[in-house]
């Protein structure tokens, strides 16, 4: 029958006038690193790829940004395992509103957490006061590794909680209900049956949580936190010392791509064992008494994170309009991150379409490997991409070129579009594998080009998912951080920068419009990855 | 170089996917405004065979001339977009984003656009009502409708139909498989379609292919497909019977019912086995104390085990003497209980294939 024996791609090689602007695509995707790496190498000169590479700061630079990864991804590991647990596992009371709280810290911006922490345990701020009054006269300041602990585990938890979550809902009544009638007692289904159910999804989740630990930089910059986005940053600014900020970038990519062979090798060795969909209802453990405190754990994470950085923030919102604050800045830096992230997000989906055609429509091995470049923009941090922009800048030679890029946005928005084409990609490949190539091959048969089959049928029917990519990186760009703080053209702001420049001054007021904007913008890039994810189902 | 060849000309078609052999050296030609069936179990490469006629499979060996030009060979093949071969899917592949007069016009060229062909192709398949409807908001008849008359617009040289009515429920798809039929005929169109619903094989198509393992292992009118199947293997796939095992005797076969008259074209000496269709076999119930052996060897007694009955007929299963269970076709009033003793009769002549006695029956 033609479903099992038609081919899910259209059997031919992939068309040139697709082939070009994908590779294009792919080139961009993987221009930041290429630089990096040639930097790094031909850095042969004064201190030398290997003599920084010996330091000992190095070295414990090393040390800390891995376990700063392990010690997050394990927390947030714990923390989402006992959330999903609750809202999907037992009789815990409000367990949609439990659910929605749970994944609420995606909408925060890390920095935006960290800035909210800063602030809470100064002395002015919620938890310094509270102190007081039990009779501590000053908390430590926060700041430093252990702070940078607290405040990624809490904003980053929800990229585990999602999968563990995910893994859990496909438990069925069935499974346990056979451990226990096979004479073990009910808590034992948690060792024998939950753990090994979730344990693939929970190894994902930490690893995405490793990885975006990685690569975060706000927020382990203003706590201090010195990790290898803080330290590449400081070199970059404070010296110019560009060699050994290559070097650094180096050595983070090389580790990032461990994680992401990790990725990998899970990925192809570790399923979950018996994914067989049952339509059987969930089976939900009786807590008694105890269930009051689940629900009041999972309330207390979503007021440890959500609740205490909007409350800080609208805390001083209502204090900066009562100073009248100047909002002027507020409105310019809106509308140039309005713009920039637009266009990044324009730019994304159109380069977007010929690389998910090629790798997704055509027997094209090329194809394949432009598709697996993309992703390196997700894995990779957003200070190593914005280095190699610096680089890629220094090699072009003074001409008209170079002052096209050169304090132009422009660059900028390249960035963004190494940043996140992979999202843009993904949207557009996941509807692209829903449109049965039989499709194509229709309107083949009818004997029109394959250029004008695409272009009527294949990117017709890939719309929704074509604007969905781009909104998605749109919203997420406007969030963007270390790439734009390095990129930007001279003296030009944006959110995410005003909140820096603010935080740095300890101006928590001027910080908190733009702030709360940003929560507000990925309160919707949340909305359509949960809705993404449900559709997945 | 030909200028006027039959519409359809395939010569030693292979094609291999890995290790498996999908098509296997199929030679076959259909004549300008005939209808030819393949027939055959699913696996069997007929969907292969439709795939490469339409060009979205490269041949590995052999060569397709499609009236009178070669669209492919070995080594090159024209893009399917180039060959004006018109499709019909068994999921009918309608564009879901287009209504169904815009599915139809798809194909059609800017001044057949204008002249309203569009309009006409529903009419002919008796949707001009729905033009404009989307797919979804059709039926699944409907839908396949629309895309005969889809493939029918830039008027094709040869239609090529796989599994069309398969996704439909049966009283639907006896009545939409004449309407197609009509459709084809009226529009003179050479076509191939692809079925394993050995019914509508045989009741529409001018010849019948019968694929087995890749290969066409017979091509022919329905009744000589059905009355002579080449091989045990193509009587086995064209409706039920009963292997028997017997020898040639002369003109005849004799086997446990006795000596029968052969329908073999070819005289063969021997061993055999004896196909008995399941309708040639007559059945009549005897009262228990009734002697067993009434006429001369020619009628067999047996015990009824088990009873199927699907509606419009039935089927029983009856050990006979030599303790083989013998399949046999029950009219629409024709009733038996199980185990009753029964006498059973073939008549009229019965196909016989030379070989071992290997199996007893189906």
């Amino acid at each position: 029958m033609i479903s099992a024996l038609a081919p899910a791609r259209i059997n031919t090689r992939a068309p040139a006038w697709l082939m070009a602007p994908a590779l294009v695509g792919g080139a961009i995707a993987v221009l930041p690193l290429l630089y990096v790496v040639i930097r790094a190498a031909g850095s042969g000169e004064s201190p030398g790829i290997w003599s920084t590479l010996a330091e000992r700061a190095t070295l414990l630079l090393v040390g800390r940004s891995i376990a700063l990864a392990v010690l997050v991804a394990t927390g947030a590991v714990v923390v989402s395992f006992m959330l999903a647990f609750c809202t999907e596992l037992s009789n815990v009371p409000f367990r949609r509103l439990l659910t929605v709280l749970a994944v609420a810290p995606m909408a925060v911006p890390c920095y935006v957490g960290a800035l909210a922490y800063i602030h809470a345990m100064s002395p002015q701020g919620v938890i310094g006061s509270a102190a007081h009054i039990v009779g501590i006269d000053r908390l430590p300041v926060f700041s430093g590794f252990w702070a940078g602990v607290i405040v990624l585990i809490l904003f980053t938890y929800p990229f585990a909680y999602l999968p563990i979550r995910a893994s859990m809902r496909r438990i069925s009544t069935a499974q346990i209900e056979a451990s226990r009638s096979l004479g073990k007692p009910t808590r034992m289904a948690v060792w024998h049956v939950i753990i090994p159910c979730v344990a693939p999804g929970a190894a994902v989740g930490a690893l995405l949580v490793a990885l975006y630990t990685l690569g975060e930089f706000g927020a382990v910059s203003l706590l201090r936190c010195n990790t290898f986005t803080r330290v590449i940053y400081l070199r970059y600014k404070s010296s110019f010392d560009l060699s050994s900020a290559a070097v650094l970038a180096l050595v983070l990519i090389v580790i990032v791509l461990f994680v992401l062979a990790l990725f990998e090798w899970l990925d192809a060795h570790w399923r979950e064992p018996g994914t067989e969909v049952t339509n059987r209802a969930r089976y939900r453990f009786s807590l008694g008494p105890w269930r009051w405190v689940g629900a009041g754990l999972c309330a207390l994470v979503a007021l440890a994170s959500v609740g205490l950085t909007v409350g800080v923030l609208v805390k001083w919102v209502w204090q900066g309009m009562q100073a009248q604050l100047d909002l002027g800045p507020v409105w310019s830096a809106l509308s140039t991150t309005a713009w920039v992230s637009a266009a990044a997000g324009a730019l994304c989906a159109l380069v977007a379409v010929p690389i998910a055609l090629v790798s997704t429509r055509f027997r094209s091995p090329l194809g394949a490997l432009i598709e697996r470049f993309t992703h390196l923009g997700f894995a990779l941090p957003g200070i190593v991409i914005a280095l190699g922009m610096v680089f890629f800048l220094q090699r072009i030679p003074d001409g008209k070129l170079f002052r096209i890029f050169n304090q132009s946005w422009l660059i900028v928005i390249l960035a963004y579009v190494v940043l996140y084409l992979p999202l843009a990609v993904g949207s557009v490949r996941a509807v692209l594998m829903r449109i049965p190539p039989r499709l194509e091959e229709a309107g083949l048969s009818l004997g029109r080009s394959r250029f004008r089959v695409i272009a009527t049928v294949t990117i017709a029917m890939a719309r929704p998912g074509i604007i969905a990519g781009g909104l998605l990186v749109f919203l997420t760009a406007m969030k963007e951080l270390p790439a734009t703080l390095l990129l930007r053209p001279f003296g030009t702001e944006t959110l995410a920068v005003q909140v820096w420049d603010a935080t740095e001054d300890a101006r928590f007021a001027q910080a908190s419009l733009p702030a709360l904007m940003m929560i507000a913008l990925s309160c919707g890039v949340v909305a359509i990855i949960v809705r993404k994810e449900g559709m997945m189902r | 170089m030909e200028t006027l060849g039959a519409p359809i000309s395939c010569l030693n078609l292979t094609k291999r996917f890995g290790s498996v052999v999908a098509v296997s050296d199929v030679t076959l030609d259909v004549g300008a405004g005939e209808l030819v069936a393949l027939l055959g179990p699913s696996g069997c490469g007929k969907t292969t065979l439709l795939r490469l006629l339409a060009g979205f499979e490269q041949l590995d060996d052999g060569q397709i001339v499609l009236g009178g030009e070669q669209v492919a060979n070995a080594q090159r093949s024209v893009p399917p977009e180039k060959r004006n071969v018109g499709l019909v899917f068994q999921d009918h592949a309608l564009f879901p984003h287009m209504t169904a007069e815009r599915n139809v016009s798809y194909g059609l060229s800017h001044t057949e656009r204008r002249s309203g062909r569009a309009k006409e192709l529903l009419r002919l398949v008796g949707l001009e009502s729905k033009g404009s409807r989307h797919p979804a908001q059709l039926s699944g008849g409907e839908q396949q409708r629309v895309a005969l008359a889809r493939a029918l617009g830039p008027r094709p040289r040869v239609v090529l139909l796989d599994e069309p009515f398969a996704n439909l429920d049966t009283q639907l798809r006896t009545s939409l498989r004449e309407d197609v039929c009509q459709v084809l005929r009226t529009q003179g169109a050479t076509a191939i379609m692809v079925t394993h619903d050995q019914e509508e094989a045989l009741s529409i198509a001018d010849r019948v292919g019968v694929m087995i393992d890749g290969k066409l292992a017979q091509i022919g009118s329905p009744l000589e497909v059905y009355e002579q199947p080449v091989s045990i293997e193509v009587a086995r796939l064209l409706g039920d019977g009963n292997l028997i095992p017997g020898a040639f005797e002369g003109g005849c076969v004799r086997c446990e019912f006795g000596k029968l008259p052969s329908a073999c074209p070819a005289k063969h000496t021997g061993e055999c086995e004896v196909f008995v269709r399941a309708e040639a076999i007559q059945m009549v119930p005897l009262k228990n104390d009734e002697p067993t052996a009434t006429a001369s060897g020619v009628t067999v007694t047996g015990g009824v085990e088990q009873r199927v009955y699907f509606g419009h007929d039935g089927a029983a299963l009856v050990r006979t003497g030599e303790g083989r269970l013998v399949r046999v076709r029950l009219g629409a009033g024709e009733e038996v209980r199980v185990g009753q003793r029964v006498s059973l009769r073939v008549s009229g002549p019965v196909m016989a294939y030379p070989g071992g006695n290997r199996g007893q029956s189906k």
